[in-house]
């Protein structure tokens, strides 16, 4: 080790130069932070620790409960909203012609479902037989007879009024 | 598709989870997380012949992610001043500007690492980088490219103006003890 002074030079000394020297560059980061913080700031660095773990730790949680409810979103979604694009039963459509054609093929060569045989022609005469007699029956009334009033002119008054005014020409009052 | 002998695909597997969940701390949301993450490998995927191999492989990946992050920290930034500028100059209400803040988790809200949110871009790395990542400083130093020492006091002062912050911001983050005031180090 060289025991010879150093010189002074005032632009060696600008801030980056002198805490590249800090005699604490040997010192472990911990051994470090203990000599040269305060215990104030040491508390400081603790608890930005503490909270920077429990905000780890929150955010796994959020992140781990929105990992467990996405298959049951998707879920509610795939219920809510129809499913677009391609259908997985598309490509069987392909086949329907297919089907269709065998299915002709099949039915003109040999008949796969019996066919009812037309009825011989019978004439049918309807015999409709009444299911009861009808018997209404009837009630007769009795009605006391009604006793002739005596509602206007006789008919001898009215021929002698015709006969009044057959001859006179004059207006005639007749009083009923 | 390989990278020093590593396929895209294993080195998703590898470590996108480690990726996100630095994105998470910085970002405050899984959204925003999600999409810094994603955009480390679509990167990574798109040009694999710009990994040399002189860094191992997460040092790369937290390279990029850091920058993707700060850029879309600035550009938010942006937007935001200008929507505020436009804001008062209608005298229209500030129910716009308010649209245009990022939604972050109410736990990430409550946590320290949304008062790192505000530390200057150095600090902020350095910061997350150690105390959320757990990485040792040489490799801290590695990805932010610059020296052990800076990397140190990029921690120690990044920490002293968290105290400060804390000390300023309501009530929720004040149980953190701040008995020995504004007391300096002389380590540095």
């Amino acid at each position: 080790m060289s025991s010879e002074p150093r010189i002074f030079d005032p632009d060696e000394h600008d801030d980056v130069h002198l805490e590249t020297e800090l005699p604490e560059a040997e010192l472990s980061d911990e051994a470090w932070e203990t000599a040269a913080l305060p215990d104030d700031l040491l508390l400081l660095g603790d608890q930005l620790r503490c909270d920077a773990t429990r905000l780890h730790e929150s955010h796994r949680a959020d992140r781990l409960q929105h990992e467990l409810l996405r298959p049951e979103r998707a879920q509610r979604a795939e219920t809510l909203v129809p499913a677009r694009g391609i259908s997985a039963w598309l490509p069987l459509l392909w086949l329907l012609p297919v089907v269709l054609i065998t299915a002709a093929l099949v039915s003109n060569g040999q008949p796969t479902v019996p066919r009812i045989p037309a009825s011989p022609a019978v004439a049918v005469t309807p015999s409709v037989t009444p299911q009861a007699e009808y018997s209404p029956q009837v009630y007769s009334v009795s009605l006391p007879a009604e006793t002739p009033s005596q509602h206007g002119p006789s008919a001898a008054e009215l021929d002698a009024l015709l006969d009044l005014m057959q001859n006179e020409t004059a207006s005639v009052a007749v009083s009923l | 598709m390989k990278i020093c002998g590593l396929d895209v695909e294993k080195l998703t597997s590898l470590y996108f989870d480690r990726i996100h969940r630095a994105a998470l701390l910085m970002s405050g949301n899984a959204w925003d997380a999600d999409d810094l993450a994603q955009e480390v490998f679509l990167i990574v995927a798109n040009d694999p012949t710009k990994f040399e191999g002189r860094s191992s492989h997460y040092t790369y990946l937290y390279g990029i992610l850091l920058n993707l992050e700060r850029r879309l920290r600035r550009k938010r930034r942006m937007h935001q001043e200008k929507t505020e500028k436009l804001a008062q100059r209608q005298d229209g209400p500030t129910a716009a500007v308010a649209a245009d803040v990022p939604v972050v988790s109410e736990e990430w809200k409550r946590s320290l690492w949304s008062v790192a949110a505000e530390l200057p871009d150095g600090q902020r790395q350095a910061i997350v980088l150690r105390f959320g990542e757990e990485l040792p400083y040489q490799e801290i130093a590695d990805i932010l490219g610059c020296p052990l020492g800076t990397v140190k006091s990029r921690i120690f002062h990044g920490l002293g103006t968290l105290r400060k912050l804390v000390a300023e911001s309501p009530g929720q983050l004040r149980e953190i003890p701040r008995e020995l005031g504004d007391a300096q180090s002389d380590v540095i």
